[in-house]
Parts: structure tokens; C-alpha cells; sequence
């Protein structure tokens, strides 16, 4: 990445709001990315329950990108002075992220389910960076009609590793098809993330989301889906753990354009030591999309005071017949809590991991592989153990 | 390849254009004739329209400014010109400061007797219902017209408390000047950003109020502002001090009549709540939707301190409005209630801004909008919690109503908190009036616009029970005149 002369902006907030609050976008600045001049090591499991090919990232590109030529993107809402960049597959992380990565990764995996199929087992997709490296990504997932599969990502590297990883996952699901893509990061503490996903979910189709946010240095991660069918549904389950000088920015935007489209949005993470974490989540009703319902809700237990969190929760309206809310909770573990845990013998330090194993195992209790679920314990029990 | 994603279900309707000002096309439907009238200007002094050094000379010198004061104007023209317009609000393309008209004085004096405002001017207010008000239960009333205050009155037994409500011009030059000095546009600095820098430069008119130590008004005071001027800008000074233990509520209304051009309001309210004290600032905010209302209000609050905030935002063809309060002291709290409506034509950004420092300080917002023929309603707001403010907590409730499928309604809230020490809650929900609500209403013979009325002004309850009763019925009016314009 260090050939491009400064850095890139990713994670705009759809509705721009006022800047000194700096929250309308993120600035990934390539000066800062550790040197590396090592690899990741990629390994795939159950991939043969797929079709995979692999194609220029030029060529994938154009051809995610007729999946979505029938969305008319709007680079200007009425009355709005900054909203999406023009973008054919529209990405949570942005245009300039899209142009970087297409020059990054030449070449992108596209995995096709297809038609009809459901997968017995889930298909991971792991990046393992051992003492560190580095690694560019990209893969376009096809579900075809009425088939269901998941897909696991998992990147992961020893604990004091540095290096950096920049992927970008596009997602088709036509009508009836159910995705459900998981990811985990298990990044050492000198990492920098870029991880960018992306859906067109078609007619009663479901992308399910479900991401596991717990290490690296800085990690800007973001998820949009645009439910152009009807009856289509997209849900997002995201539990992290930030700590020490982490930096933590996600942008999730959920547009919702096809007739009783259902979204769900659900945050739930812990803040620690110096830790900066910066949440955009925007739900976004299109005209047209009546009987549509919307839901975001965070919840942030802050459990040090040098910790910075920045909550956006946006909620979009041109269509009347909708229902959509938002809201969030933030704040540390209340005295009556505390109270509690210490008349059964549990102090403060471990009532904080207490709960924040809740929040985050509650999320990573869904992933559907024992051997994941089981790494991302030992990983929030070790961040605890290491401030101690 | 998947035909059924690229062509499923999308439908869209040409976007709505209201980027474009064609004011004319918005001043059709609702009858305000209660707010629209408009008087001649008949040997009133102007500007020239524009923003140049000599125009700010010139105004310095109509108003005999002090030498600070014309430094200042000037050096805050240096910052507007060097400021962009905010990149994130509603689009202002249709303001053209080059055609805005920055100073008109009336043909008259200010006068403490309604008798002595001339005759077409005191009829303004008449309509508008303010001598009424003042007679009936008001401890004191400043009337603006265009750039000056015509009338201004306090009540004999809140001056014998102490209490000064005046005029700002007046108040620098007798033995307030120095406090005005201290006090003026230090909460909002002109460096705060284009708009202040341009308030800076061209303020005119407005109310200076003290409150002594430890006095309660029992009765409001109130400030209105009418701009009667075609192509005219408004842009009031009001600085209020609350000093320590004592209590004031302030009201401030405005309307304006509707013109074929773009008019502009930049006022800017300064609020200081001393240690213990309690300032309620009340608004109904009616300009015309020709109105560029791009206001800023700030507070500060001291050590046990409260600041309640009622606003209702009826008016206007655009606003930028955000009451922001700082909560410096410890203990200190603020509540803020609001109601928005936005109609045909009329791109409303408004909410509001709290900014925890001191500790255990407390905010509670409550807001409800409201859309429909088109309009398009933003709700705004940033609860800023700083590493300070320990044992801090912060409440944010936000319902929006939608009232047709043409118009637009976003919320944008942001929570910005440096400390583990607080407890912060958001919630808000975008909807439709429930067609059961209206059946149910119907079942029992009321006609289908009066049922979907009525739940409107139950949805606005909460905001209009924080108003004076007069109050009240006068916003309850305004809603009716919107869902009147709105079904007819």
C-alpha cells in the first residue's frame, strides 16, 4: 500500500453531520502501516462444496457489478448536501478503498452456491499471519436462488505480530437464498484491518452478518447491504473487545429499497484501556420500500476512562408506511451490578470480564465451528489476563 | 446470471429536487394570514444589499458604535470571508448574501409606550397578539421591526428587583458596558463558524437581560421579532445573565411576512446560567418559507445550575438551528424540548447539542418531528461527554412522524463520550400515524382529517404542555394550520 502517496478515506457516513466531531469518515494513513515484507498464509476448508474461480479483479468487478445495474444509486439525496459516492456495487469502506484493493489483489476468488444448494458445512476461509505479514483480498460470494451456505473468515496471527490486511468480500443472494458470513479477527496488537464487505440481497433473501472484532491496532471494518428485493432481510450480530491504544471504526449501512424489507443491526463490545472505537450504523429507507422495519441498537460497556467511543446511529426516511428505531446504551458496569458480583466473591476486574465474555460470547456463539469459538475465548481471556 | 437480483423490486419515483430555490413555488397552500401580512416601508433607512467593509462602517457608525465594537464587526467580516459554508446541512445555494439587505431601521425610536410606535407598526404586533400578552402576563416585552427594536417595557416591580431588560444597543453605552464587553459573543465566538462570523459583523437589535443574585421573575419576559423587510436580514443580539440562585423564563417569538425572495435570519442568543440559577428560554419559531433561518444558540451553565430549553420550529424555508449547552459546573443540567414541523417547501435541521464538563451533570432531550407535503425534516444532535464529567448522564428520546409518502425525515445523532463514568441512552423511532388509531377514531364518528389532527396534537403534547398556556394554544394553532394546509 506505501506506493499510494497518502492514505485513503473510508467509512463516509451517508448523512454527513458536522465535522469537527470527526465522524463523517475515517483516514487510513498508508505512512502508519508496519512494514512487512512477509505473506499470509491462506487455507481453505470445505471449499469443495463450492464452485471457485478465480478471475481478474477487473473482470470480477465488472461482473459483481451487473448484479446491482438495476439499483439506482443516488450520489445526492433531495435536500441532502453529502450522501453516497457514486459507486456500482456500493461498499460500506468506500470507492477509494474499492480502487486501492482492485490494484492490491490482481486476481479474486469467486465462490458460486449454487442453485438450490444447502451447504452441510460452513466454508472457511482462513488467514493465518503468524509473526506477521501482510495480505490483499478479494472474493465475491454467489448464493444462487434458494440455496443456503455460510462462510467463515478468520484472520489470525500470533499476539505481538505486526503487519496489515486489506479484503474486500462482495456478496450476491438472489431470491430465496439465505448467506450467512462470519468473520473473526484475532489479529496480533500491530495490525492494521481494512475489511470491507458488501451485499445485493434479492427477493425473500436473507444475508445473515456476524462479525467477531477483537484484535489488532487499528481496524476499519464496515458492512452494507443493499436490500433492493422485497421480503428481504439483513442482520447484523457484531460483538468486540477493544483495548490499549486500539483503534476500532465500523460504518454498517443497510438500504432499504425493495416492499417489507427487515433490517437488525445489533453492537454489542467493550472498551478499555486508551481504546477509541467509532460505530456508524445507518438504516436507510428508499422510497418505495413500504412495510419495511429497521432496528440498531448498540451497546457499549466502557470500562476504563481514557476510552473514546463515538456512537452514530442514523436513520434515513422517504417512505412513509416504515418503522424504524434506533437506539443505544453506554456506560460501565453499574454500582448495583458490582454490588452483586462482590457479595459472591467476584471483584471488579473479573466482573468486567464476566461481562464482557457475555456480550462478545452471546455473538460468537453463533459461529458454527468449535474450533473458532474456542480461539476467540482464549483470546478475550488472554487480553484480560495481559492487563492484569 | 441472476436476473432476479438485478431487477428485483426496485421502484423509484423522480427524486425530489427542492435544492433548487424557487421560492415561489412553495408559497402556495397553507393560510397564514395571521403571520403573513406585510406592511409598506415607508421612509425607512437600508443598507445598501451586499456584505462590503463601507457597509459595515456604515452600520457601526448608524448604531455609534464603540471603537471595540467596530473592530470587532470588522474583523468578524475577515473571518466570514474566509469561512466556507457548512458541507453537511441542508443545501443554502438559494442564499445569495449579495442580494441580502444587512441593516433596515424603521422610521421611528425606540419607544416605551405602545401609543408612541408608529401606527402601521404597532398594528403588526397587535395582530401578532403581543400588547395582549404584555398586559395580561408578561413582566416585560422588546419589539424588533426589521434591524431595531420600536418598543421595549419592563413592569415597574421587576425593576425594583434589579431585573435590567433592555435593548443591547443601549447597554453598551450606559453602566452595563462592561459587562456587555465581557460577555458578548465569548460563548459564540464569531471564529464559531460562518454564520456567527457573519452575526459578528452585522448584528443589530436584540435584548440585554440581568437577573441580580438570588431574584425569581415570576413572569416571563419576551422578545419578538418581526422582519417585515423584502430581502432583508434579521440578525439579533440576545445575551441573557442569570446570575447566582435567581430564576427567569424568556420567551422569543418570530414570524415574518412571505416574499417572492430569499430572506435571512442569523440571530444569536448568549446565555449565561450563573451558579444555581434556572433560565427557561422558550421559542416559536414562524418565519416565513422564504426564510433562511440560521441561528445559534448557547448556554452555559455553572455549578448547580439548570437550563431548560422549549422550541418550536414551525417556519422557515431552510434552518440550521442546534441549542447547545454547556454544562461547566457540577450538578448542573438541562433539559431540552422540542418540536419540529416541516412542511411544503421547507428543509428543517434542527436539534440540538449538549456538552457534559463539569460532573455529575445531567441532560434530557425530548423531540418529536413531524413531515409531510414534501417537507424535509432532519433531526440533529451531539451529546459530548468529557473526560470530567464523571457520574454524568444523558437521556436522548427522538420520535419522528411521518405524514405522506413524498416528504423526508433522517435522524443524526452522535455520542461522543471520553469517560467510563456516565450513563447514556438514545432511542428514537421513525413512523407513520397508525391506520388503527385513525379506524378507531372513525368507529366513533370522527372524520378521518380531524382523527389524524388529533393525534398529531397528541403527539406535540408533550412539547406544548412546557409552553405558557397562550403559548400553547398558539402553537397548537400553528399545527393545525400545518394539517389544515396538509389535507386540504
Amino acid at each position: 500500500m506505501a506506493e499510494r502517496a497518502n492514505g485513503v478515506i473510508v467509512n463516509r457516513l451517508p448523512s454527513l453531520t458536522w465535522n469537527r466531531l470527526r465522524v463523517n469518515h475515517a483516514f487510513v494513513n498508508f505512512d502508519e502501516l508496519p512494514e512487512t515484507n512477509e505473506e499470509a498464509v491462506f487455507t481453505g476448508q470445505h471449499e469443495d462444496q463450492v464452485k471457485k474461480e478465480t478471475m481478474t479483479s477487473a473482470d470480477a468487478e465488472r461482473w459483481a457489478d451487473g448484479f446491482s445495474r438495476g439499483i439506482r444509486r443516488e450520489a445526492y439525496i433531495a435536500g441532502k448536501q453529502a450522501t453516497y459516492q457514486e459507486q456500482h456495487f456500493a461498499t460500506a469502506l468506500g470507492r477509494d478503498f474499492t480502487d486501492l484493493i482492485r490494484d492490491l489483489a490482481p486476481e479474486t476468488a469467486v465462490y458460486t452456491v449454487e442453485e438450490g444448494s444447502k451447504l452441510d458445512k460452513p466454508v472457511i476461509l482462513n488467514w493465518d499471519f503468524g509473526k506477521g505479514g501482510r495480505a490483499a483480498a478479494q472474493q465475491v460470494i454467489y448464493a444462487r436462488k434458494g440455496s443456503e451456505a455460510t462462510f467463515l473468515l478468520n484472520l489470525s496471527s500470533e499476539r505481538d505480530a505486526l503487519g496489515h490486511a486489506a479484503i474486500e468480500t462482495k456478496v450476491i443472494i438472489e431470491e430465496g437464498a439465505a448467506l450467512h458470513l462470519m468473520k473473526t479477527n484475532l489479529l496480533g496488537r500491530g495490525f492494521v484491518l481494512l475489511d470491507d464487505s458488501a451485499a445485493v440481497v434479492g427477493d425473500h433473501a436473507e444475508f445473515d452478518f456476524v462479525q467477531v472484532e477483537l484484535g489488532g491496532a487499528k481496524t476499519y471494518t464496515g458492512c452494507y447491504a443493499d436490500q433492493c428485493g422485497d421480503h428481504s432481510l439483513f442482520k447484523v450480530q457484531t460483538g468486540y473487545l477493544a483495548d490499549q491504544d486500539h483503534l476500532m471504526d465500523i460504518n454498517y449501512v443497510a438500504v432499504q429499497r425493495g416492499k417489507k424489507t427487515d433490517s437488525r443491526i445489533s453492537v454489542k463490545g467493550s472498551l478499555r484501556d486508551q481504546a477509541t472505537k467509532v460505530f456508524r450504523g445507518t438504516i436507510d429507507f428508499r422510497k418505495g420500500a413500504k412495510g419495511s422495519v429497521g432496528d440498531e441498537q448498540e451497546d457499549v460497556l466502557i470500562l476504563d476512562p481514557k476510552v473514546t467511543n463515538k456512537t452514530v446511529p442514523v436513520v434515513l426516511t422517504e417512505e412513509e408506511d416504515v418503522d424504524g428505531r434506533h437506539g443505544a446504551t453506554l456506560g460501565n458496569l453499574s454500582p448495583d451490578i458490582l454490588f452483586y458480583l462482590g457479595s459472591r466473591g467476584i471483584d471488579k476486574d473479573a466482573a468486567e470480564m464476566l461481562m464482557t465474555r457475555g456480550r462478545l460470547m452471546s455473538v460468537v456463539n453463533l459461529i458454527p465451528d468449535e474450533e473458532t469459538v474456542a480461539r476467540s475465548h482464549h483470546f478475550i481471556r488472554e487480553a484480560f489476563e495481559a492487563n492484569e | 446470471m441472476s436476473e432476479s437480483v438485478a431487477n428485483s423490486g426496485v421502484h423509484f419515483d423522480p427524486a425530489i429536487d427542492n435544492s433548487k430555490d424557487d421560492i415561489n413555488a412553495y408559497l402556495e397552500g397553507t393560510d397564514r394570514s395571521m403571520y403573513d401580512f406585510r406592511n409598506e416601508e415607508t421612509d425607512f433607512y437600508k443598507v445598501q444589499s451586499g456584505l462590503t467593509r463601507e457597509i459595515i462602517d456604515q452600520i457601526s457608525e448608524e448604531k455609534n458604535d464603540p471603537e471595540w465594537m467596530h473592530e470587532f464587526r470588522l474583523k468578524s467580516l475577515d473571518l466570514y470571508n474566509k469561512m466556507q459554508v457548512p458541507n453537511w446541512g441542508p443545501p443554502i445555494d438559494g442564499l445569495n448574501m449579495d442580494d441580502i439587505v444587512t441593516y433596515v431601521r424603521p422610521n421611528t425610536k425606540m419607544q416605551g409606550s405602545w401609543e408612541e410606535v408608529p401606527e402601521e407598526i404597532k398594528s403588526a404586533f397587535d395582530k401578532l397578539g403581543i400588547p395582549k400578552a404584555e398586559h395580561e402576563f408578561l413582566a416585560g416585552v422588546g419589539a424588533q421591526y426589521d434591524s431595531e427594536l420600536v418598543y421595549h417595557n419592563l413592569q415597574d416591580f421587576v425593576g425594583k428587583q434589579g431585573v435590567v431588560y433592555s435593548d443591547l444597543e443601549s447597554a453598551l453605552h450606559n453602566e452595563y458596558a462592561d459587562m456587555v464587553r465581557e460577555y458578548f459573543m465569548k460563548l459564540v465566538p464569531p471564529t464559531d463558524h460562518k454564520f456567527a462570523a457573519l452575526h459578528g459583523a452585522v448584528w443589530s437589535g436584540g435584548s440585554f437581560v440581568y437577573v441580580p443574585k438570588g431574584v425569581h421573575v415570576d413572569m416571563p419576559l419576551q422578545s419578538y421579532f418581526r422582519l417585515n423587510a423584502k430581502g432583508a436580514g434579521q440578525f439579533e443580539h440576545t445575551l441573557i445573565i442569570v446570575d447566582e440562585g435567581a430564576d427567569l423564563h424568556f420567551i422569543e417569538g418570530c414570524s415574518a411576512p412571505k416574499w417572492n425572495v430569499a430572506n435571512l435570519h442569523a440571530g444569536c442568543v448568549e446565555l449565561f446560567v450563573k451558579k444555581g440559577a434556572r433560565l427557561r428560554y422558550s421559542t416559536i419559531e414562524n418565519w416565513s418559507k422564504n426564510m433562511y433561518n440560521l441561528n445559534t444558540k448557547r448556554a452555559l451553565v455553572e455549578e448547580g445550575g439548570r437550563m431548560e430549553w422549549v422550541s418550536g420550529s414551525f417556519g422557515s424555508h431552510v434552518s440550521y438551528l442546534y441549542p447547545t449547552t454547556i454544562l461547566k459546573g457540577n450538578d448542573s443540567d438541562v433539559e431540552y424540548t422540542g418540536i419540529t414541523f416541516s412542511g411544503k417547501g421547507q428543509n428543517l435541521d434542527t436539534g440540538c447539542r449538549m456538552v457534559h464538563i463539569g460532573e455529575n451533570t445531567s441532560s434530557l432531550v425530548t423531540t418529536k418531528s413531524l413531515s409531510k407535503d414534501g417537507g424535509i425534516g432532519t433531526f440533529r444532535s451531539a451529546i459530548e461527554v468529557m473526560p470530567t464529567a464523571k457520574s454524568s448522564k444523558s437521556s436522548v428520546d427522538c420520535q419522528t412522524l411521518m405524514l405522506d409518502d413524498i416528504s423526508r425525515s433522517d435522524t443524526v445523532p452522535v455520542m461522543d463520550i471520553k469517560t467510563n463514568n456516565c450513563d447514556i441512552g438514545h432511542e428514537a423511532k421513525i413512523g407513520r400515524i397508525s391506520d388503527e388509531a385513525v379506524f378507531y377514531l372513525m368507529s366513533r364518528g370522527i372524520p378521518e382529517n380531524e382523527a389524524r389532527a388529533m393525534i398529531v396534537s397528541g403527539f406535540a403534547n408533550p412539547i406544548s404542555k412546557e409552553l405558557p398556556l397562550e403559548y400553547a394554544a398558539e402553537m397548537n394553532n400553528l399545527i393545525k394550520l400545518e394539517m389544515e394546509g396538509s389535507m386540504s
